[in-house]
């Protein structure tokens, strides 16, 4: 690898962990505003309840759900920001692949969310059959094709990502229900060709798709 | 005096309910939507003194409802609230007016006073 791509590469991973780690910390944000809303609505009853104005059981009820709904939410992202930061200080570590797509794919649905696509992952391999190292380059591949996908998906659409290790050795699909144009892909391309070189696996493009438009895009490893 | 109209618009259901019902406490008349369309049309059936609306919202974004707001309602003030600093995303708001910043999560009572200094009221 060249130095001027070793330096690509070494941009692009920082900026990936750093978009992923602001997507969830901004979420975390929003939560917490819930939360303070709700406190907020909370204490200023409260006041009117001291005031003589009683608090409908019903209107409790709702606010302590939606607290406790909120907190729920605070706590599964930072379960994540936890566990996809373990991706990165234990690069070598062996993980299994089906999990790690799941995650990288619950991570990408905050951006999808925003454009109203939904993103729809499927494991067609027994839990934890495949293992792999370097699964942060792993979910960066993935992620890199769920972008390309994204860039081409209007409001509605659904983008599926499926893993399965038969036939042949393990592989990762992503689907665009409007296919993968040529000129989606291409900006994307030179980090996920160095990526899967990384990986010891191939970036397939299955055709199929309108116009110069790939159906898929396949990450297969080339070991089993 | 009638009661100032202020339509918040925010895609976390039930961040806007809370705060329209902290804001109808306080006196206001506070409608709360949470897609940028649905503001809009809201906007197209009543009158409001004043909009607080969130940045990042799926769909129509809130740049875009700005800029879409300044041309149907160009006297309406507006407020954006955001999780982030004054900066979103390194990029700039580009539809021209005076609105105020509010990050979240914020006390209401720097929410009044915004919407005071906004429609020039006290």
């Amino acid at each position: 690898m060249s130095d001027h791509l070793r330096r690509d590469v070494f941009e692009q991973a920082l900026a990936f962990f750093g978009r992923m780690t602001a997507l969830l910390s901004h979420e975390m944000k929003n939560a917490l505003s819930v939360l303070n809303e709700l406190g907020g609505l909370l204490g200023d009853l409260s006041l009117s309840a001291q005031r003589g104005r009683p608090i409908p059981a019903a209107q409790l009820d709702k606010i302590a759900n939606g607290i406790q709904k909120q907190v729920q939410r605070c706590d599964a992202y930072i379960k994540r920001l936890h566990h996809f930061s373990h991706n990165t200080d234990s690069f070598r570590a062996l993980v299994p692949l089906d999990a790690a797509v799941a995650e990288i794919v619950q991570l990408s649905q905050i951006l999808a969310a925003r454009k109203k696509v939904t993103l729809d992952v499927e494991s067609h391999a027994p839990p934890q059959a495949t293992v792999v190292d370097k699964v942060f380059f792993w979910q960066m591949a993935v992620y890199e094709c769920i972008c390309a996908a994204l860039d081409n998906a209007q409001e509605g659409d659904t983008i599926a990502v499926r893993f399965a290790n038969h036939p042949g050795p393990p592989f990762v699909r992503i689907t665009g229900s409007r296919g993968i144009p040529e000129t989606a892909l291409e900006p994307y391309l030179p980090i996920l060709s160095v990526l899967v070189g990384e990986l010891n696996a191939t970036l397939e493009q299955i055709s199929g798709g309108e116009g110069k438009s790939a159906a898929a895009l396949v990450i297969r490893s080339a070991t089993a | 005096m009638p009661p100032l109209r202020i339509l918040l618009i925010d895609d976390e259901e039930d961040f806007v309910q809370a705060l329209a019902e902290r804001l109808t406490l306080r006196g206001f008349e506070a409608d709360g939507v949470t897609t940028g369309n649905d503001a809009l049309a809201r906007m197209r059936q009543k009158e409001f003194d004043l909009v607080v609306l969130d940045l990042k919202m799926p769909g129509l974004s809130g740049s875009d409802l700005i800029a879409q707001i300044r041309k149907e309602h160009p006297r309406v003030p507006i407020i954006v609230i955001t999780g982030h600093g004054a900066v979103v995303d390194g990029e700039t708001i580009v539809p021209a007016g005076p609105w105020r910043w509010l990050v979240k999560p914020f006390d209401i009572e720097m929410l009044i006073q915004a919407i005071h200094e906004s429609v020039g009221s006290e």
